[in-house]
């Protein structure tokens, strides 16, 4: 257990600004507050909303939407998605809309840049609807000056409801910004729950709380708004806490399923690092989202179901008045305690801090299955990371047959044709690569591996050279079934997923766009541009005939390097003599692009094969 | 390993609690209750028209005692009832229903048909309502009975899976009737049964008829402190056996309000204990209300001991499933040696890979047999996988698994036949030696491919590297290489009979080239087909001519070969 700050990466100081900043309802008619009294960080303070519409809008029944569903989202939150799977990330779409405003605002951006440029930590924080508009800038600032770490952010929230699904969580782990958001929880506060109820279901009490939090004289709703309030929101927060228990500790009934059909489960998840203050001054740290979840159910469980009323009042006023007590009257100083290895926690109580919210055994166990999650993830990898050793075994065997084959008729020619017993071993190490990154797509497919997977460089590389050497080889198998003519093209029909999906992690690794990164299928571009110039009714694509030669011409001009990739993109042996490209450019005719370094290069290897 | 196994009992009891349908088929009942309360003359009334559509099935008043006889489905189809016949396979050829669930069922044919038209007609609609059914003792049992003959006309690769629901129900099936309900992937998933441990109903057939009744779908098992889910067919078939309560009818409204309530409430119910799983069965049978005190009896244990199994067993069904693909790129790196192997032995003097295979001249030739013996075991396994599932769900497998089966069947069945062979063996064909599988991928390929009148251009011209389209191709040229040899040695009846039996070989031969069906290798210096030849032009009538010794005398191989060669 160490102390605080040194948990949290942020000192108590700024935690306690922070938390000040946020409850001070003098700034309450501004987007925004910037205080820069510190002298090495400048907090922006978000305020929180108080109509139902400004909570939720749009159509989704939790007033949810697709993160890109505007252009300057789509441009704003680039990294908010998973990359092999393609799931775009899913946010409250009030929330983003008031976010879009706070961007619209010229001194916003100033006032960020401005700390940048001072090297001053952001700590972007607010209490409540606050602290969600607080999580949108932070990732904002993060896709904009984390990548090139110009600029340093931290959000603090209190109170905050949850903005964003699974795939925000996902995204913000394997870019590594997961551990700027820090997340202070009251156990029996209702509004970090709140977003796990459909709108329908609470539409009618909403109102009358939001007012209460927000406007200063408001007075406490009556006790049955309360009641049905926490009542609904609870149930909801049950169902989907159980139903992700399930999936946790790998429940194969698919009786689930079927229920899902026709119920409607909330989106959102928590993301970051949480902090659930107890009520007597403990601070239970967690940064398992799933862990979290769970917690968001079992610590806010009622005793008796004769305490409803009391229970319900009390998750209200929680949110209003128990983070000034409990953050800023105490010293937060070895308060903190970190759970981790949850899948060891014991299962009654055992007078640890977790006792202090209250947890039953059922609800250790699924903290334990959360832990239990995550720890099989890592395993999952070590499994795979196990046979790298097999896989560069074959990747050396193949890049032996690509040189040897160099010299002659070049790989990819050679392995069409399939008459040497080296093309043979060549087919099966073919086929080991295959079946192990088969293996990992397959997982990824489903989330078994951890979030960071697809942002790991060595990953990365490997996947990059393993489609370079190897793609090549699956299209000249594809064209030499002749598979093409019955099943249609190998880009359309016949593309594994082994190969996109390391080519979509290259392609955000450098902010690429999608599909810019398709050298290994140089191949299949050539075969069907064949295709239709060997067929006297086929009509050469001339576009794909210029992409082709263009690309051609640009890669080997700028022989494109990629820190320790070792295979090039293409190589030389496009020109070799019995080469299918070469095939091809002798029946482009008029296609033929008279570009200077094609043609230079291709004299040169003539003559040099001629002599 | 059990260490950080979970049961998810407890925690899929409180999703089912917690979301709308149970509480929206139980208001249903209510509802046909109000409006329908003998059943009569409908059994049933469509309580909601979309969104859910709610279908509830009414109880008639009649007593269930005395009720427990079952028949089978095989004195049903007799009878000239042979509408749940769909649910036989091949290792389940018959089962048994509750008779008094089936009469109802029966009495109400003509409207439960309609009902059934209307549904599998709403289902192929662009928004398709969800379906719920529903019923309270019988009338879940007659739901149940309804449910599965309606997924039966459902496609549900496109359609959403209905809802069942029901409450206090007896149970309509035996054994036989669970195995065939398993065979379809899905359908067991589409039955929640809701069973209060107040409730004497579920229980009443089992006690009088001990062992022949079997449950099949998720039973919601509750008592006054809690629910939980189960799946086990013989630990449900226990518990349902233990309630011991004499109320006449469970109002499993109330029942289900009050859980939903306590769902929101926290017991501290502790177990001191350590692993995960131990601690998951002790709550669930907490929550049932089987276990009351901390210290478990040995009953209890025994219990758990099962249920344990039951859980390590869907965990064995679970990697299996995730260890197909592995298995299936295995088989592809054993074809890719036996390619090889058909490769290097395309030889004048070796003769091809069957000729070869059938000399077993080298160390080579062990491997393949290494390989042909795990290929076969995959594939043996695979074919039974398909052959097992009812067949209206059979006919969905995928197209790509019985090409990649094709490939393998023309690729490995030559080595089979050339092992027979080797053995002395004859009449592969016809006399049932040939492996069942082969026959059944032989059988599902002519069920999804046409033939072609003429060869494409692109067969021809692929013809060098292809399989014999006939994996029985070689069974043949053996069997006519017996018979040049009774032409020489039989009687003359024989001789008679072999010679018209090789006549019509040839033609076959002549006309499967015709169709560029054959793999040029068969004319192969060494090969069987080349020495049969020889022996066939040794004993057959002289002078005599034909189109296929034409077309061998003309050397036409070659152009056969390269894919030029037009037949006239």
């Amino acid at each position: 257990m160490g102390s605080t700050s040194e948990i949290l990466g942020i000192s108590e100081e700024y935690i306690k600004k922070s938390c000040r900043l946020s409850l001070n309802d003098r700034f309450s008619n501004e987007l925004f507050h910037v205080d820069k009294s510190s002298s090495d960080a400048v907090f922006i303070v978000f305020k929180g909303v108080c109509t139902v519409e400004e909570w939720f809008s749009g159509d989704g029944a939790f007033g949810e939407t697709k993160i890109n569903y505007k252009d300057w989202s789509k441009e704003a939150f680039p990294s908010m998605r998973s990359i092999g799977n393609e799931d775009v990330a899913i946010v409250n779409q009030a929330f983003l809309e008031r976010f879009e405003l706070v961007t619209k605002d010229p001194n916003f951006g100033k006032e960020v840049g401005l700390a940048v440029e001072g090297k001053k930590l952001i700590i972007f924080t607010g209490h409540s609807s606050g602290g969600a508009i607080a999580m949108l800038a932070t990732i904002w600032f993060l896709e904009k000056y984390g990548k090139k770490n110009t600029g340093t952010a931290k959000c603090v929230t209190f109170g905050a409801p949850l903005v964003g699904d699974f795939i925000v969580s996902h995204a913000l782990k394997r870019e590594k910004w997961s551990k700027f958001f820090i997340h202070f929880v009251m156990r029996y506060d209702i509004v970090p729950r709140i977003m796990l109820a459909p709108l329908s279901s609470i539409q009618q009490e909403l109102a009358p709380v939001l007012q209460y939090f927000t406007a200063n004289d408001h007075p406490y709703p009556r006790d049955s708004i309360a009641t049905n309030l926490y009542t609904n929101v609870m149930r909801n927060t049950s169902a989907l806490a159980s139903h992700a228990a399930c999936k946790l500790m790998g429940n194969t009934n698919m009786l689930l399923e079927t229920l899902t059909n026709f119920i409607k489960l909330s989106p959102y998840r928590p993301f970051g690092t949480y902090i659930f203050c107890t009520g007597n001054g403990k601070l239970i740290h967690l940064d398992n989202p799933e862990a979290v979840l769970q917690l968001l159910f079992y610590s806010c469980q009622l005793n008796h179901e004769n305490e409803i009323e009391a229970t319900a009042r009390r998750c209200i006023k929680a949110h209003l008045e128990d983070y000034e007590t409990e953050l800023l009257e105490r010293s937060l100083e070895e308060n903190v305690v970190n759970v981790d290895e949850l899948e060891q926690l014991p299962l009654a109580s055992d007078g640890t801090a977790l006792d202090d919210l209250g947890l039953s055994t059922r609800g250790r166990l699924c903290l334990r299955a959360a832990g239990e999650l995550e720890k099989q993830k890592r395993k999952n990898q070590d499994q795979i990371e196990k046979k790298r050793p097999e896989m560069e075994e074959a990747m050396k065997g193949l890049r032996e047959y690509k040189t040897f084959n160099a010299e002659r008729a070049g790989y990819y020619n050679a392995f069409k044709k399939q008459d040497e017993k080296r093309d043979f071993n060549a087919n099966v190490m073919r086929l080991v690569l295959a079946g192990i990154w088969d293996e990992i797509i397959e997982m990824l497919k489903r989330y078994d591996l951890p979030d960071e997977f697809e942002g790991e460089d060595s990953w990365i590389v490997l996947g990059t050279e393993f489609r370079r050497l190897v793609e090549p080889l699956d299209i000249a198998n594809y064209y030499r079934h002749a598979r093409g003519e019955d099943t249609g093209a190998y880009m359309k029909k016949g593309r594994p997923r082994r190969y996109r999906y390391p080519q979509s992690w290259l392609e955000k690794k450098n902010d690429l766009e999608k599909g810019s990164c398709g050298e290994s299928c140089f191949w299949a571009d050539v075969e069907e541009l064949l295709k239709a110039a060997n067929n006297s009714g086929g009509k050469v694509d001339g576009a794909m005939a210029v992409k082709v030669q263009v690309g051609v011409a640009k890669w080997i001009e700028e022989i494109e390097w990629i820190e320790g990739i070792e295979d090039r993109a293409l190589d030389k042996e496009v020109f070799l003599k019995e080469s299918t490209f070469l095939q091809l450019w002798d029946k482009l005719g008029p296609l033929k692009l008279q570009q200077e370094r094609i043609r230079a290069l291709m004299t040169d290897i003539t003559n040099l094969s001629i002599s | 390993m059990t260490s950080n196994q979970f049961s998810s009992g407890l925690e899929s009891a409180n999703f089912v609690l917690t979301s709308d349908p149970v509480h929206q088929a139980w208001n249903a009942i209510e509802k046909q209750k109000q409006i329908n309360p003998n059943a009569e003359p409908s059994l049933f009334d469509e309580i909601q028209p979309e969104n859910p559509t709610i279908i509830a099935f009414g109880t008639p008043p009649s007593s269930l005692s005395g009720q427990e006889a079952l028949v089978s489905s095989s004195s049903l189809k007799e009878d000239n009832f042979a509408h749940f016949e769909f649910l036989c396979n091949k290792t389940n050829p018959n089962f048994s229903l509750n008779q008094a669930a089936i009469q109802l069922f029966k009495s109400q044919y003509q409207e439960l048909l309609q009902l059934k038209e209307k549904l599998v007609e709403n289902s192929k609609s662009r928004t398709p309502s969800l379906v719920i059914i529903t019923g309270q003792s019988v009338g879940g049992s007659v739901a149940t009975l309804f449910t599965l003959w309606l997924l039966q006309g459902l496609n549900l690769s496109k359609a959403k899976r209905p809802l069942c629901v029901t409450f206090g129900s007896p149970l309509v099936g035996d054994e036989q009737l669970r195995q065939c309900v398993l065979k379809f992937s899905t359908w067991k998933s589409c039955f929640l049964h809701i069973v209060s441990n107040q409730d004497p109903t579920p229980q009443l057939f089992i006690s009088r008829k001990p062992g022949a009744y079997k449950p099949f779908g998720t039973f919601l098992l509750c008592s006054a402190l809690g629910c939980a889910c189960f799946e086990d067919p013989d630990i449900i078939l226990e518990q349902l056996v233990k309630t011991n309560s004499q109320n006449q009818e469970c109002h499993y409204g109330n029942i289900l309000s009050d859980l939903k309530c306590k769902a929101l409430c926290n017991f501290s119910t502790e177990a001191k204990l350590d692993s995960s799983l131990q601690a998951c069965l002790i709550t669930q049978l907490q929550a049932i209300g089987i276990l009351l005190q901390q210290q478990p009896s040995k009953e209890i244990d025994s219990l758990i001991v099962r249920m344990k199994k039951h859980e390590t067993k869907l965990l064995i069904q679970k990697k299996k499933n995730s260890d197909s693909d592995k298995k299936l790129n295995e088989m592809k790196v054993h074809m890719a040696f036996l390619e090889w192997y058909k490769k290097e032995s395309r030889q004048p003097k070796i003769g091809g890979y069957y000729d070869r295979y059938r000399n077993q001249g080298n160390i080579s030739d062990v491997n393949v047999n290494e390989f042909k013996k795990k290929l076969m075991n995959y594939w043996e396994d695979s074919v039974t996988e398909v052959e097992n599932k009812p067949q209206i769900e059979g006919a969905h497998f995928r197209v790509r698994w019985l090409w990649a089966g094709t490939n393998y069947r023309r690729m490995v069945e030559p080595l089979n036949i050339a092992d027979y062979y080797k053995d002395g063996g004859k009449n592969y064909k016809s006399e049932g030696k040939r492996p069942k599988h082969f026959i059944l991928l032989e059988k599902w390929l002519t069920g999804v491919v046409k033939p072609e009148a003429t060869p494409s251009k692109s067969k021809r011209e692929s013809v060098g590297a292809s399989l014999n389209e006939d994996s029985c191709f070689w069974a043949q040229v053996e069997e006519a290489r017996i018979l040049c040899n009774l032409v020489k040695n039989g009687s003359v009846d024989e001789k008679e009979r072999a010679l018209q039996e090789l006549k019509n070989f040839e033609a076959d031969v002549y006309s499967s080239l015709k169709n560029y069906a054959l793999s040029p290798e068969i004319f192969l210096e060494k090969s069987s087909f080349m020495q049969w030849l020889k022996e066939y032009k040794g004993v057959v009538e002289q002078p005599y001519s034909s189109l296929l010794l034409d077309f061998m005398k003309e050397r036409n191989d070659q152009a056969y070969e390269e894919g030029t060669f037009i037949f006239p």
